[in-house]
């Protein structure tokens, strides 16, 4: 027995979902053609929710190749972050003023109205630690931590006045690789892949590659994909061991039983598929064929021991160990057969002072030496093979270190380290249609603060999309009933740095 | 129920006007000579207060003073300095005053020099309330002693939400273009008034909201429930977007069908969901055969229209568990801690945190997916690789995709191999002596019909294919039959192979 | 305190150009009503003539006054304020003429005309005095030149007189205007030396020896926001490096002979005169690797054979119909899979045949992709024989032979192509001497031998410890 009340409400509420099919936001996005293409719209309207959210992509093969928007000079990224914010007053950031303020009180006016994630009370200012000189045609600031990457300065375009409003590790990471503090967004690799799949399907289009003895703070969420269909994430790579999850057979199966085995399994499916006719089957017999094949050629990508002995020299890896340089060899191998986007993490920059393993002066630089030598490597090795024109890199991190030194809990620390900083720090970019020995950005006589061409994270990934081929505003990906964008409300690209 | 939950209770995060002391993350910290004011504090009937704190030296006190520092002091409470346990309770007599006062703390310590920077007394809360029940009656004793060692017990604390007294609701103004220091009106919990009022007997708090929400006159619950199970049923909601029943979401496709259904569910199911499952699973729509013909195809690939039996991938953790029971391992332990199934070395990394991912012992490796243990920023690959939620937004619905990361994890992830034993070892015990019997056997168990001939051909050539490469080579048998034997390694082995190809079935993986 | 500081005269005076404005307007409008009534159906404006005139009157006398006022506080050029004056009180004394004209109802059509030559000529010279006598035409002169960052290329810069070729150019540009010949803001002169050793107002502009001392350094590094900062914020600044050289040049004593390279040149300077002495006149615009004439779609078919074979197809960018196509992920390359491109000839641009067994027979095959302008044959089995049947492919820009088995010879013959700019020879047998007789031979084309080296140093074996505490 039907309430007619019930009747009449849901008859009221038809009527009024039909009107409410206008909202205002619809109507805005509308209007803004003109009334003629408001009823084309709501025609239409329908049509573009059919197959839920606007999607770029064939469900049925993900990560194929797309076109960009527009022609992009670069075709990958090879992003290499150093997690735990490197201090740039002893690598990038030349301040002599500082030298002359070393030891002496913290001025209140730097202090007030701060937050710091362990200064208390009044610090001492610490002068810089390194020995700065200009390198190469284009007069960049280096210091003696980074000899290698000297030789080299013309070719990179050095951002100096990058700067987040996040001071702990995790949330800055977020933000500086998906565009928001919290969890749950995309990353840049996930969004890129996104936009433009990768050209060799027989490996992953994004891939992760860890050092330093540990993830990052913010864990698998700085390359998850967020909203984005799960294939978009980040697949991590391990230089020792299993090179991605579970592409080793099990013991005691060779590669002629797994061929027999998928063999096996596609035969039934592709019975299957005659008796139930759904293309998904299709789908999935391709999936185990390519699964097949990642099996060969993954490995053999990851394997940087074929590589020949001079190589290794450049570099300076450690076969057979995880190290950075490893990791970066296998980023240019990657590269070269056309992978999208690798994300290097190299853990351990997080010079407190705490101990002489995080010291500036000690710690530091030992941290340098792992690093300086592969990443100029990269770069020469990159440029040699014709690619470096179309790999943008990029040197980043997720915040900057304070002129201070730092005093935790108000106290003494054993060594000379320096606290997490936020409003000014340092990022590198080189390759992929970057005007090398530029530089952008300039920031106070101590590094404080930002006094021109202020960098946000948004920047950067605008700029990254940018070269690639994309408008970031217009890359979006519907969820939770609105339009998300890698750089959400704002960002410009960074032209100055553009070739 | 105060025992249980500590409440009602003044929270010291409410304290202000800190005069040498400062809130210490969730404690009111004073140094000596500091005070702090807890506002509006509803004396009346009040007798006693109870004070969870922490002091560092002994011989210190809290003044208590009515309404101002100058005012009336109506307490002074020696402190007694604690290491173990750490927070000490202490319950003081309260003179009788009524009204709404504000109180003023203050801590005094002589024997600590006036400007020293230690931190003199932490308070955690501050609980005003009647005095213990039944003095004088018999029993009164013990039971106050063990009220009081319940209430010191260390134990793990767990936030629960519950609702504050009366007295200590704030009052809510609109603010005016949303700045939080121009106050409006005074307004009082309520529900749009668009939508349906509530019931006039319904109290303004959470459990009116909950009547509320399940109100005859609000279709909006039923018909979300309906949507979701119809959804967990058929792959999709019959309006798509889970999440949005509203005008911004996509509009159902069988419309009078969810109202039906919602009703039914409402009205003649009284919110049953096992009746409203029923329903479903018996309707015809349902129970049609999952065969794509190509005017199906054509018309409608994704079977938004349900002219065909749903078939759609499974979830992640219906994978694993259905590959866990058909081999017979599915732990049927309920509830309690989460377990750690096994999982590659390296791959679970807690920075700062000492956490190791242990593999959980005997049947708890065998447990139902939605008993491992989650961590947000180092997920457990397999259910991360077949679209599982990872927990760092609120999903409703999730999305299907096929990767081929998927096709290695159920080929390659040792636990589904150790799967495979067991299915194996399973199928030869019960399927027969002959090996295409035990294939059959285990098809049967798996698909709930029998093998046609060419599935059971494809998989008896795998098994002499590799029945040849084991024969041969006595190791490789060792390394996949485990620690299965009968009826000997190679055979066992070679029985591995085609169970594992079993649970890598497209027919197996997919709802159909 | 401001207004008290400030002569109150001065201060009128300086309302002089926000007041010069009202006359110019409404004594234009009202000759534009008096022109207009005359006809018909603008008749009505016959009664707007009165007030528009007396206001015009009004304001043009406050004008005057507060020129004269201005005149008497700033330093002019006499000669441009002697005539602006003038006719500025000729001006004035016509609008009261004609307003009264107009009382009286007499014709206005001369004295009108009169006025409005008068307003043009008065105006003209205002302008001059603020904007410089060749402001009007100042666009039009032939300071053109195709250089991307403004400066024309000085061609001996170290043999030339400090002054004369780095100094003086610079003052010109950014500081004549208001501290020169027209008009000496603060009684300060710097178009020559004597006045820019005497200084101004506030005493001598520079010190010479210290640029830090010097008056004109530190206005110059103000920041530009600050009230003091020269030129002024609305004005043209000056260049980071014009900024280093004035710097250089009084710290080097402020010579107005001694030559550039007589004056000592720390490093930094020695950069900024190496970047001005490039001469960026010759620079191509550098080709772009899309042709810019559109191209028909590519069958669907065609591309559909190529990605069964696991070859990737893709458009180089979502409203191009050109392909950039990869066969790094191809299954077992043969030659028939070269075939293949054929069919797409017209759209193919970009082509990566990484790693392929590419022989020379087989680039028989990429013949007709004429539209080729990227080609990567890295590690294939190219020898010379192949790579000269490369040079039909006349649009080719980049051209990556890494890894192959070219020689000196083979990449002689790529001198036909013209468009080359990128060819890359790393891993190649190709020495360094021969690679020198490449570079002159193709001289357009940057050609990259590889081989970098990172050298070992002492360095990356030290390793840094924390100092022994006893």
């Amino acid at each position: 027995m039907r309430d007619d009340n019930q009747t009449r409400r849901l008859i009221k509420e038809a009527e009024q979902a039909r009107l409410q099919q206008y909202t205002r936001r619809h109507f805005l996005k509308d209007g803004a053609m003109g009334f003629g293409a408001l009823a084309l719209g709501s025609l239409l309207g329908n049509c573009w929710g059919n197959s839920g959210s606007k999607k770029l992509f064939d469900a049925a093969n993900p990560l194929a190749a797309r076109p960009p928007m527009f022609p992009g000079k670069a075709k990958s990224v090879i992003y290499l972050h150093m997690a735990g914010a490197p201090s740039q007053l002893e690598l990038f950031s030349y301040k002599p003023e500082l030298a002359k303020l070393d030891g002496l009180d913290c001025p209140p006016s730097l202090l007030e109205g701060k937050k710091f994630a362990f200064i208390r009370g009044v610090p001492k200012m610490l002068g810089p630690q390194a020995v700065f000189k200009q390198r190469g045609e284009s007069g960049l600031w280096l210091s003696d931590n980074l000899p290698h990457l000297a030789t080299v300065a013309d070719d990179i375009a050095m951002l100096n006045a990058v700067t987040t409003e996040q001071f702990n590790h995790a949330p800055a990471q977020l933000l500086m690789h998906t565009g928001s503090a919290r969890l749950g967004r995309p990353s840049i690799g996930s969004w890129v892949t996104y936009g433009m799949g990768t050209e060799n399907n027989n490996l992953p289009g994004f891939v992760v590659l860890t050092s330093g003895g540990n993830n990052p703070d913010a864990g698998k969420s700085v390359w998850g994909s967020g909203f984005l269909p799960s294939v978009y994430q980040g697949v991590q790579c391990r230089s020792e061991g299993d090179p991605v999850l579970f592409i080793k057979d099990p013991k005691g199966m060779d590669r002629d039983l797994r061929k027999a085995s998928i063999d096996a399994i596609n035969k039934v499916n592709q019975e299957q598929y005659s008796e139930y006719n759904d293309p998904e089957t299709l789908s999935r017999i391709a999936q185990y064929e390519m699964a097949y094949k990642m099996q060969i050629s993954v490995p053999d990508v990851m394997n940087i021991n074929d590589e020949p002995q001079y190589i290794h020299e450049m570099y300076g890896t450690q076969p057979g160990k995880t190290s950075f340089a490893n990791n970066v060899l296998l980023a240019r191998k990657l590269v070269e057969k056309g992978v999208r986007f690798v994300q290097l993490f190299d853990w351990g920059w997080d010079t407190h002072g705490d101990s002489a393993g995080n010291a500036v002066d000690i710690g530091l630089i030992n941290k340098c030496r792992k690093v300086d030598r592969p990443i100029t490597a990269l770069l020469l090795d990159l440029k040699q093979r014709g690619l470096l024109d179309e790999t943008l890199v990029i040197w980043g991190t997720e915040f900057g270190r304070t002129p201070m030194q730092e005093n935790r809990e108000g106290k003494k620390m054993p060594f000379k380290g320096r606290d997490h900083h936020a409003a000014a720090f340092n990022m590198w970019m080189a390759g992929g249609g970057i005007k090398g020995g530029t530089s952008y950005g300039v920031t106070d006589e101590i590094g404080y603060n930002i006094v021109s061409g202020k960098t946000e994270a948004y920047d950067i990934q605008a700029t990254i999309l940018n070269q690639l081929g994309f408008d970031h505003e217009k890359l979006t990906y519907e969820s939770q009933g609105r339009n998300f964008r890698l750089t959400d409300l704002s960002g410009k690209v960074i032209k100055d740095i553009i070739a | 129920m105060f025992l249980k939950t500590w409440q009602p209770t003044i929270n010291s995060l409410q304290g202000d006007k800190y005069i040498n002391g400062a809130l210490l993350g969730c404690t009111a910290g004073l140094r000596n000579l500091g005070s702090f004011r807890l506002k509006n504090v509803v004396l009346d009937q009040k007798e006693q207060l109870m004070l969870r704190y922490n002091a560092r030296l002994n011989a210190g006190n809290v003044y208590i003073y009515l309404d101002s520092l100058k005012g009336k002091l109506i307490k002074t409470v020696p402190l007694k300095s604690n290491q173990t346990p750490f927070w000490k309770l202490q319950t003081i007599n309260l003179p009788a005053i009524s009204g709404t006062h504000n109180l003023f703390f203050k801590f005094h310590n002589p024997a600590i020099p006036a400007l020293d920077e230690t931190t003199g007394v932490r308070f955690d809360w501050f609980a005003f309330g009647t005095k213990f029940p039944g003095k004088g009656k018999p029993g009164y004793d013990d039971a106050m002693k063990s009220f009081a060692e319940l209430m010191e017990a260390p134990v793990e604390t767990i936030p629960v939400m519950v609702e504050n007294n009366k007295d200590q609701f704030r009052t809510s103004h609109v603010f005016e273009r949303g700045n939080r220091l121009v106050e409006g009106a005074v307004v009082t919990p309520d529900v749009p008034h668009i939508l349906n009022p509530m019931a006039s007997d319904a109290p303004k708090n959470r459990l009116g909201m909950a009547m509320w929400l399940t109100d005859e006159k609000n279709p909006l619950v039923a018909r979300t429930m309906v949507n979701r199970l119809w959804e967990q049923l058929f792959g999709y909601g019959i309006a798509e977007t889970l999440e949005d029943l509203g005008s911004q979401g996509i509009p159902p496709t069988h419309r009078a069908l969810l109202d039906h259904l919602s009703w039914k569910f409402m009205h003649d199911y009284q919110w049953s969901l096992k009746k409203v499952l029923k329903e479903i699973v018996l309707s015809a729509t349902y129970r049609q055969e999952s065969k794509v013909t190509d005017g199906l195809l054509k018309k409608d690939p994704m079977n938004k229209f349900f002219a065909r039996g749903p078939r759609v991938r499974l979830s992640a953790e219906q994978i694993r568990d259905q590959s866990l029971a058909v081999s017979n391992v599915l732990s049927s332990k309920m509830y309690g801690k989460s377990v750690m199934p096994y999982q590659p070395e390296g791959i679970w990394r807690s920075p700062y945190s000492g956490d190791v991912w242990k593999k959980s012992q005997g049947e708890d490796q065998f447990r139902r997916a939605v008993y491992t243990y989650w961590k947000r920023t180092a997920p457990y690959p397999s259910m991360i690789t077949f679209d599982g939620g990872a927990r760092e937004v609120c999903i409703t619905r999730r999305i299907r995709t096929d990767t081929p990361l998927q096709a290695l994890t159920t080929l390659n992830d040792s636990t589904y191999l150790v799967m495979a034993r067991y299915f194996a070892s399973r199928i030869n015990e019960i399927g027969g002596a002959e090996v295409n019997q035990q294939i059959a056997k285990g098809y049967e168990l798996m698909m709930y019909k029998s093998i046609s001939k060419a599935r059971l051909n494809a998989l008896m050539e795998l098994y002499n294919t590799s029945y040849t490469k084991f024969r041969n080579d006595p190791k490789a048998s060792e390394l996949m039959a485990g620690q299965l034997e009968k009826p000997d390694k190679p055979k066992a082995a070679s029985l591995v192979m085609v169970a594992s190809a079993m649970l890598n079935l497209d027919e197996w993986l997919n709802k159909n | 305190m401001v207004f008290l500081a400030l002569n109150t005269a001065e201060f009128i005076g300086r309302f002089h150009p926000i007041l010069v404005h009202l006359p110019i307007g409404i004594l234009i409008l009202a000759l534009l009503f008096i022109g207009l009534s005359r006809q018909e159906r603008f008749s009505y404006l016959k009664e707007a003539i009165g007030i528009t005139l007396f206001l015009g009157m009004l304001s043009a006398i406050a004008s005057c006054i507060s020129g004269y006022l201005l005149s008497q506080s700033e330093s002019y050029d006499p000669g441009l304020i002697f005539k602006h004056q003038w006719f500025a009180i000729a001006l004035a004394a016509t609008s009261i003429v004609l307003y009264v004209l107009h009382l009286k109802e007499k014709r206005l059509t001369w004295t009108a005309g009169l006025l409005a030559i008068l307003l043009m000529i008065t105006g003209h010279l205002g302008g001059s005095i603020t904007h410089g006598s060749d402001f009007l035409f100042k666009g039009s002169s032939a300071k053109n030149s195709k250089v991307k960052n403004g400066h024309k290329p000085i061609a001996n810069i170290q043999e030339g007189a400090a002054y004369a070729t780095l100094i003086q150019p610079i003052f010109e540009s950014k500081c004549i205007a208001c501290h020169g010949l027209e008009k000496q803001k603060a009684k300060l002169r710097l178009d020559g030396p004597a006045s820019i050793l005497k200084g101004g107002e506030g005493g001598p502009a520079i010190v010479t020896g210290q640029a830090e001392q010097s008056a004109l350094m530190k206005r110059i590094l103000l920041a530009k926001d600050n009230k003091d900062h020269m030129p002024p914020s609305e004005k043209p600044q000056l260049t980071k490096e014009e900024i280093d050289i004035v710097e250089w040049w009084i710290n080097g004593g402020a010579s107005f002979d001694r030559k550039v390279s007589e004056i000592q040149q720390t490093d930094k300077i020695k950069r900024v005169f190496k970047a001005l002495s490039t001469d960026h006149s010759n620079d191509e615009v550098s080709l772009v690797d899309v042709p810019e004439a559109s191209v028909s779609k590519a069958s669907e078919s065609a591309i559909q054979k190529l990605r069964e074979r696991g070859i990737t197809v893709v458009p180089v960018a979502q409203n191009s119909n050109y392909l950039l196509v990869n066969y790094v992920a191809i299954e077992a390359f043969t030659a028939k899979d070269l075939k293949l491109l054929q069919a797409i000839k017209d759209q193919l641009i970009w082509l990566k045949l990484p790693n392929i067994a590419l022989t020379d027979e087989r680039v028989d095959e990429l013949n007709q992709l004429t539209n080729l302008t990227r080609l990567y044959v890295q590690k294939t089995n190219l020898t010379d024989q192949g790579i000269a049947k490369l040079t039909k492919l006349s649009n080719l820009q980049y051209l990556n032979l890494s890894g192959t088995k070219a020689t000196a010879k083979g990449v002689a013959s790529l001198s036909g192509l013209k468009n080359l700019r990128h060819l890359y020879l790393y891993q190649t047998a190709i020495t360094d001497d021969e690679l020198k007789n490449i570079r002159l031979e193709l001289p357009k084309t940057n050609v990259d031998g590889g081989g970098y080296q990172v050298p070992k140093i002492e360095w990356d074996t030290a390793v840094s410890r924390a100092p022994i505490v006893k």
